[in-house]
This record gives structure tokens, sequence and C-alpha cells, in this order.
């Protein structure tokens, strides 16, 4: 059997460079910190990169095949996980969404993403394609039950993460394109309703302030951050102003900049050079992703590349459209670039099970 | 299919982001950074220190020294009994000064700025600086200290009380100076000098930053104040003063004031004026104390007036020296109105001298009738009475002459006695000037010209030199035999005026309770160097000018002339700057 390690570094390549840049960014953006805590969240990153490292060896060298037999226990984990966060939970900036274990936070919902990716393929991969509506109700239930408990920590913007993800499953899996479609209209429709009754006041007002940041009402609150990180983004130019120069993020005009916000510190310190660097990583990654995913004929494997892909990319984009104001603020970090165990642990996770994918592009034989 | 088509969709946003981000990056970036700068600097104003004001013979009248204002964030305050402790010990200040500062700043806790000391010199802020309570030293997340000092300027008037009115005073604005009355207010511009600015960058908590590349800091120095240069002379005035002093413990008046001039060239050697104040105690101040009644005010000068119509007269002709005039026995009915004029004393056939020395109001009359209204008004005016003396000084008011189409006859027999006209004391020491030089009437002067540049300008011919001559012989007369013995001084010509004014009622009639006690004189007689004015406003227990005002004039001269020299006016030694000493 071939080992198909080409497949690995086209995976891992883009993913470590794109660590590798978090990492210089996050010590850029935290060496002159005064967040209390200050420093040092460029050494925790590494260990956690580190251990990310490990993970996504260990998942590459499996063979996912036997992971997929895990898929529910792994889902009902992380759904137990997050119902954990309510009683166990502690809260920062007023949303419970972690677990506190010994020094470290937990992030439930960050490998509940994965979880449902995983579920999702387990539960489509020996099916027929999904062609009658009604076939669409489990993975739905599927997707809804996490998405129902990140809601109530509460947690908009992972919440909406499951949604391309389960859509691209079922996309992916066969579904109708028509049946996708509607079940999206009718969640369009159910908008008015959702503002009204299913959103919290600060949830409301981060939307408000989206639209207009620098409005009195909003510029000293939820819009300040956005227009400090378009500031920044702006104030990089073509070229940056230099690594660890720049002043939106030297001088603490920028918050959350070595978590959610360290798009905005990379463009303002390398600018349009060092953005555009950093899609070309992300494109790389998921053209990586999506060699994989095309050249596996094995549906759980298809399949739940393809929910990692979209997982890796809507945070992508989302990460960094609300960083350039094209979005609304939520909570959700740039893949393996922003500061954070869970999440880097989660995506390390997620990529290696692509590897583990790409190297075993056969079905497997004999009894599952 | 179904994944190629989930890849472009991905390509596309891909494509939209990138879109966006050359749009803020290269597009707009000019605007971005420019909001960024606008965010991340501060512009600190760095202020001038005001100029200095000089005395004639270059001693300090006011100066100006840098102090700091110390404060404290009551919100960071974690004992403010302990602060206010030390605070009071590094500052010397009793336990009831540091409860007072205790209790205000644990009332203020949720401000963000308190003053706790005031005006601290050098030594005090040194004291502050040794302070050892935790709001003293950086805090975790190295925030500015919790006590900071700011510096602020501090005027000063090192003789106190003396020439106050004169210097006038000063109130901040915007951490600056600024004048607001007499030579602080008339030269504010040029004392103040320009505040300058520094440019700083700070962070987001407004903390500075202090970088060595690109972005480094701008701003423009501030540019002091200018010297200011006055004609008093110090101890002129405060001779002056220290009479005036006198008179106004032995009179108990409303008010008093002193001028002393240089007949020379019309500087104003003394000026003076009570109540008084002293521009150093700004917070206890009476604003009414403030006003210079030698030029803010305006008094009827009575029989003080009278020298200076006769002299016109004489100069028109219109009587002559060894003329015998009529002054009807006291009581005399105006030709052609219903007016009846009383002299003080009744007095018979007087020569034209005797009129002035013994001050009759008929005969004054005369004199001002044989001069005729025209020629009247025109004299009146040429002692400087068009207008304000020019002096410069803010709160001068104007003299005030009957308008040529009011004047009436009732007008020619009244202002030659000194009535319906009013002027400033300053206006009529300057009046007198004119006699004792020789016929030349010099504006009053208070700011010396800057360096190498002439003095005042030259004076206006208003008599013929024989005929102030003849009008000083006369006045000389007044002291010798007349009203002003009082002014007597041994072994020196004064010559001088008595006035006796009686006050205007708010109805327009004439007091007869209240009266302006006045002399003028100016000495010695053959070569006059300084004309005195006292004037005494609503004396208690007398009123004639010549037993209120007269002695202080006498002890003025006394003390003084000494310190005049003979020839030069502004007494300074320099020689090259007093090229303007006509007087010699």
């Amino acid at each position: 059997m071939r080992h198909r390690w080409g497949v690995v570094l086209a995976v891992a390549l883009p993913a470590m460079a794109l660590a590798a840049l978090g990492l210089a960014f996050i010590h850029s953006a935290s060496s002159r910190a005064d967040t209390g805590e200050g420093a040092g969240f460029a050494g925790r990153q590494a260990c956690w990169l580190a251990a990310g490292g490990l993970v996504f060896a260990a998942l590459a060298w499996t063979d996912y095949r036997h992971l997929a037999r895990w898929a529910y226990a792994v889902y009902v984990t992380s759904l137990a996980a997050l119902l954990a966060v309510g009683p166990l939970g502690s809260s920062i900036h007023g949303a419970q969404r972690w677990i506190e274990m010994g020094a470290y936070n937990l992030q439930p919902s960050e490998p509940a993403k994965l979880a449902v990716a995983m579920v999702l393929a387990r539960y489509l991969m020996y099916r027929e394609p999904p062609g009658r509506a009604r076939a669409l109700v489990v993975p739905f239930l599927l997707a809804a039950l996490p998405m129902g408990l990140v809601l109530r920590q509460p947690d908009l913007g992972t919440a909406m993460v499951f949604v391309p993800v389960l859509v691209s499953t079922l996309y992916l899996a066969g579904a109708r394109a028509a049946h996708l479609a509607g079940a999206v209209a009718l969640a369009a429709a159910a908008l008015p309703a959702v503002w009204t009754w299913g959103l919290r006041d600060y949830q409301r007002r981060r939307f408000l302030a989206f639209l207009d940041p620098e409005g009195p009402d909003y510029y000293l609150r939820e819009g300040y951050q956005i227009v400090q990180s378009r500031i920044a983004v702006g104030h990089g130019g073509t070229w940056g102003t230099g690594y660890g120069t720049g002043t939106q993020t030297q001088w603490n005009f920028l918050p959350e900049r070595h978590t959610d916000f360290i798009f905005a510190v990379l463009g303002e310190e390398w600018g349009f050079a060092g953005v555009c660097l950093v899609l070309l990583l992300l494109a790389l990654l998921l053209a990586g992703c999506a060699q994989v995913a095309l050249s596996t004929r094995e549906p759980f494997g298809r399949l739940v590349v393809g929910g990692v892909l979209v997982l890796v990319a809507t945070q992508a984009v989302i990460n960094t459209g609300m960083t350039v104001g094209l979005m609304p603020v939520t909570g959700l970090t740039l893949p393996l670039v922003s500061y954070g165990g869970s999440s880097v642990l989660t995506t390390c996770a997620a990529l290696g099970l692509v590897a583990s994918v790409g190297r075993h592009p056969g079905v497997l034989e004999g009894p599952a | 299919m179904r994944a190629q088509a989930s890849l472009f969709l991905l390509l596309g946003l891909l494509v939209a982001l990138a879109g966006r981000l050359f749009g803020l990056q290269v597009l707009r970036h000019e605007d971005m950074a420019a909001a960024g700068a606008r965010q991340r600097s501060r512009t600190r104003t760095l202020v001038s220190l005001r100029g200095d004001i000089l005395f004639l013979d270059g001693s300090l009248a006011a100066r100006s020294v840098m102090v700091r204002d110390y404060y404290v964030d009551p919100s960071r305050v974690r004992d403010p009994a302990r602060l206010a402790s030390a605070v009071a010990a590094a500052l010397g200040r009793d336990p009831a000064w540091a409860a007072r500062l205790a209790a205000d700043v644990h009332r203020s806790r949720s401000r963000r700025e308190r003053p706790i000391a005031r005006r601290l010199q050098a030594a005090d802020c040194m004291a502050m600086r040794a302070v050892d309570v935790p709001e003293m030293h950086l805090d975790a997340a190295e925030r500015p200290l919790a006590i900071y000092s700011r510096e602020t300027p501090l005027r000063l008037y090192p003789r106190g009380t003396l020439a106050a009115h004169v210097l006038g005073l000063v109130r901040y604005e915007d951490q600056e100076l600024r004048g607001m009355a007499g030579v602080e207010a008339a030269r504010d511009g040029i004392l103040r000098g320009e505040p300058g600015h520094r440019v700083e960058n700070v962070d987001a908590l407004g903390r500075p930053i202090f970088l060595d590349h690109a972005l480094g800091a701008t701003g423009r120095a501030p540019r002091d104040g200018e010297t200011v240069r006055l004609s008093i002379h110090p101890e002129v005035q405060a001779a002056c003063e220290r009479v005036l002093d006198e008179a106004v413990g032995r009179w108990q008046p409303r008010g008093a004031c002193a001028v002393i001039l240089s007949p020379a060239d019309g500087a104003i050697l003394a000026m003076a004026s009570r109540p008084a104040f002293d521009p150093n105690a700004r917070v206890t101040l009476d604003p009414a104390a403030t006003k210079d009644l030698c030029i803010a005010a305006r008094y009827e000068p009575g029989s003080t007036f009278k020298p200076l119509v006769a002299a016109a007269a004489l100069e028109a002709g219109a009587v002559r020296l060894d003329e015998v005039i009529d002054c009807e026995d006291g009581i005399f009915r105006v030709p052609g109105t219903r007016r009846v004029l009383h002299d003080h004393h009744p007095y018979g056939l007087l020569s034209f001298p005797e009129v002035i020395i013994k001050s009759s109001n008929i005969g004054m009359a005369k004199v001002g009738l044989a001069l005729g209204d025209e020629r009247l008004r025109d004299a009146v005016l040429a002692y400087g009475l068009e207008g304000r003396t020019g002096l410069g000084l803010p709160g001068e008011v104007e003299p005030q002459v009957t308008p040529a189409a009011r004047w009436s006859t009732y007008t020619t027999t009244s202002v030659p006695m000194g009535h319906e006209v009013a002027l400033t004391p300053l206006a009529l020491a300057a009046g007198y000037a004119a006699l004792a030089s020789g016929g030349v009437w010099h504006r009053p002067y208070l700011f010396l010209p800057p360096e190498g540049r002439r003095g005042a300008p030259p004076g206006r011919r208003v008599l013929e030199e024989a005929t102030a001559r003849a009008m000083t012989e006369i006045l000389v007369r007044v002291v010798e035999e007349g009203t002003g013995q009082r002014a007597r001084l041994e072994g020196v010509a004064v010559a001088g005026k008595t006035g006796t004014a009686q006050k205007r009622e708010p109805g327009g009639r004439y007091s007869h309770s209240r009266f302006v006690s006045t002399f003028v004189a100016y000495a010695p007689a053959e070569a006059p160097r300084a004309v005195v004015l006292v004037l005494v406003d609503e004396p208690r227990g007398a009123y004639y000018g010549g037993t209120v005002a007269a002695p202080a004039v006498r002890s003025i001269l006394e003390a003084v002339l000494p310190h005049i020299p003979r020839c030069t006016t502004t007494g300074s030694p320099d020689e090259g700057r007093n090229g303007n000493g006509e007087g010699c």
C-alpha cells in the first residue's frame, strides 16, 4: 500500500505556515500587552500548537475508517460537554462558553463542530442519497441539538457555523438542491421572528453596530471594535507598518487582538501583502482538503473531509469578514492563526482526520 | 459536480474578501491611517511665561514664575487618610488640612481628577515627589501615577500693593494668564507671549508613547512674553502712597488719589488710588477697590480749574495782569440771566492775580465773560480735553465739556470756576504740567518706549512762555499768601492751587455736604520738576482743598523732590534713551 505522504503534506504545510504566522503575530500583539495576564500568549499558543501537531500526527497515522465507528460516541460526548457548560461553565464577556479544567478553559463548542461533521458523515455514509425531504429530518436534528446548546450559552457565531456544515454535507451526500434551498428559505423567513424573540439585546446591538459602527449609539461600545479593526487593517496599507510596529496593535487600540482579531494585527503590520499571503495559505489548505475529498471514493471519508473543509472555510470567511467590517462581530477564531487552545486542538484534529482520509482513499475490506 | 460548485462558491468568497482588503488597505489607506493618527495623538499646551513689568529704575513690578499644581485621581486611591497625611507631612500642613483633603478625596472617589495642592514652588514639589504612598507608584498596568502635577504660571507682584492700580490684575484663562485691568490688560498682547504645543503619541489608555522613529512628536515651543517698562518711579510712588494713606487715615474719605507728573515731558512718575488692593491676593479682592480714581473717575475740578482758564484769558488779552476786577461784595447777578453767584468771602475790587489767590468765583466769572464763549471753549479743549489722555490704560474715562450747541451764558460763568466741566485727576494734572513746563502741553504717558527708541512725542504749545510764567508767579503767591499756605515748603517755591468742589447730587443740584478737595502744585516754581495732584473724595471733618489736600501735596513734594533729578525727565541713568530733556 502506498503511503501517500504527499497528500498529508498538502494539508500539513499550509497549516504549519498559518500556525507559524499566527504564533508570530500573537507574539507581536501581546508582547507589549497590558491585558492583566499580559504576555505569555505566544508561549502558550506554541504549547497548544505542539499538542495540536501530535493530535494531527496521531490521527493522520490512524486509519480513519476505524474512527468512523466512534463517530456517534464522539458526538454524544461532545453533547455531554456542551451540557456541562451550564452548571460548570465560567463566563467571559457575559457568555458561558468555557469549562474550567485546572489552569485551562475548555471551550466545548469547538470540538462539537467537528463532532457534528463526523456524525453527519457517519449517518449519511451508507444511505441512499436523501432524495426525499423526509430524509433530511434526522441530519437536521443531529445538527440542531448541539446548535441549540451552543445558542443557549449564548454563542450565536459558533452556532451559525453548524448551518453551512449541515447544508454542505447534505449537498455532497446528494440531497436535492431544491430541498436545501427550501430549508434555507424557511430559515430566512423565520429571521424577523428570530430577531424579535430569539436574540438577546446585545446580539441585536452588535448587528446594528455592524451596520453603523461609528454611530453615536455604538461608537464607544459595540462599534469600537469594528472601527478600530478597520483602522488597523487600513493603516497597514500595501506593505504594512512592519512587524511589531502597528500602532493600533501595540498601543492597545485594538481589543481582542491576539484572538478573534489577529487578522487585523497581521493586516496592520504586514499590510495587503500579508493578508494576501494568509488568504493564499488558507486557499492552499482548503485546496489540499478538496483534493482529498475529490480523490476519496469511500463515503464517510469524503463527507467528513467536505464537512471539515466547510468548517474551516466558514470560520475563516466569517473571521476575516468581521475583521474588515463585512460581517457582524461574533466570537469566531481564525483557524490555526488565532490564539486559543480549544480551537487549535479541534482544527488540528480535523485536519488530522483529513490527512488520514487522504492516506487511506480506498474502501475498507472485510467486515466493518 | 457538486463538489466543484461548492469550491467555486468558496473561491468567490475569498476573492470578495481580497477585494474588500484591497479597498481598505490600498485605496482607503490614507483615510484609515489618518483616523488612526487622530486617535493616537494628543495636543498638549505648553504654557508661556508672561513678561515682566519693570519700574522706571528697572526694578520688578510684576514677574511670572512657573509653579506646579498637584492633582490626584481619586478613583485610584485606596486609603485617602494615609494619602492625605503623607501629603500634609510633605508640605508641612496641619492635620485639619489633611482631614479636609482625605474627606474630599473620599467624596470624589468616582471622579478622575481633584486638586490636592496648588501653586507649589520648587521646594514643595521636591517634597511631593518624595511622598511614599502606593498612589505614587507605577501599578501593574503601568498606568500613569495617580498623583501627578501640571506646570502653571503664577504672577507675582514683589512690591505688594505698590502701584497696584497702575499694574492691574491677571486672571487664568486656559492655563495662561490674561490681563484684566491696568497695565496687565493694556499691554496684554506684549506681556503674554504665545503658548506653544506639543503633539504627543498616546496609547488607547491615554498614556504617552515615546518613540524614536518616524512617528515622533511634533509641536511648537512657547514664546515667552516681553518686558514692559513703566515711567513709574518706585520710590516716588512709595512716598506718594505713604502720604496718601496718611491722608486717608486722617480724613476717612470715600476715596482718594494722587498723581505725580514730570512737567518736562508728561511722564507719570506716580499714580495712586485709594482704597488699595493687593494684586497678589486675587481671591480676597474687592472689585470696587480696583478702580483707579486717577483715570477712571471724573470730577468737576472746582477752583483748581481757575488758573487754566485765567492763563488762557491772559494769553488772549481778555484781561491784563494789572486789571482790577469788581467782585461785587460777594453777590453777583450774571447779566442777561437770573443766575446769582456767591463767593465764600465777600470781596470788593481785586487785581487779576488776587482773583486767583483768593479764589473768587465772581472774579473768574467775569474773566470768562470777558473771554467769550468761543475762546473759552477752545482754551479748555486746548488742555487736552478733546478726549481721553490717550494713556492707554483700560477704564479711562473721557472728560466732559459742554458741547458748543448747548453752551450758554450760564456755562460761560460756570466753566471758569471749574463747574460744568468734568475731567479725570490725571487730565487736570496734565493741564498744570503745561503751566509748569512754560506753556507746553504733553500727553501724559506711562509706558517707556522699547530700547533705542525716542521717548515721548513732543508737546503742544498752548500758552506763551511769558503767560505761563506769569501764572506760575500768581500760583506761588497762592501758596505764599492765599488758600494754599499749608503747601508751603521750606526753601522751595511751590506753585499751587486749591479746589473745593461741591459734588453733584443725583438730581443735578450741587451738594452742601459732599465735597471733593483737591490741591495741585508744582515745584520748584522757577524750574518745576514735579507736578503733584492730590484729590480727596468726600473727606470727613473738613473739606477745603487747602485744609485737606494741600498738606498732603506738601508732604509728597518734600519726600519726592530729592528723588527727581534736576535735569532728566525720566530719571534713568541711561543718557541715550532719555534724549527728551526739553526742560533742561
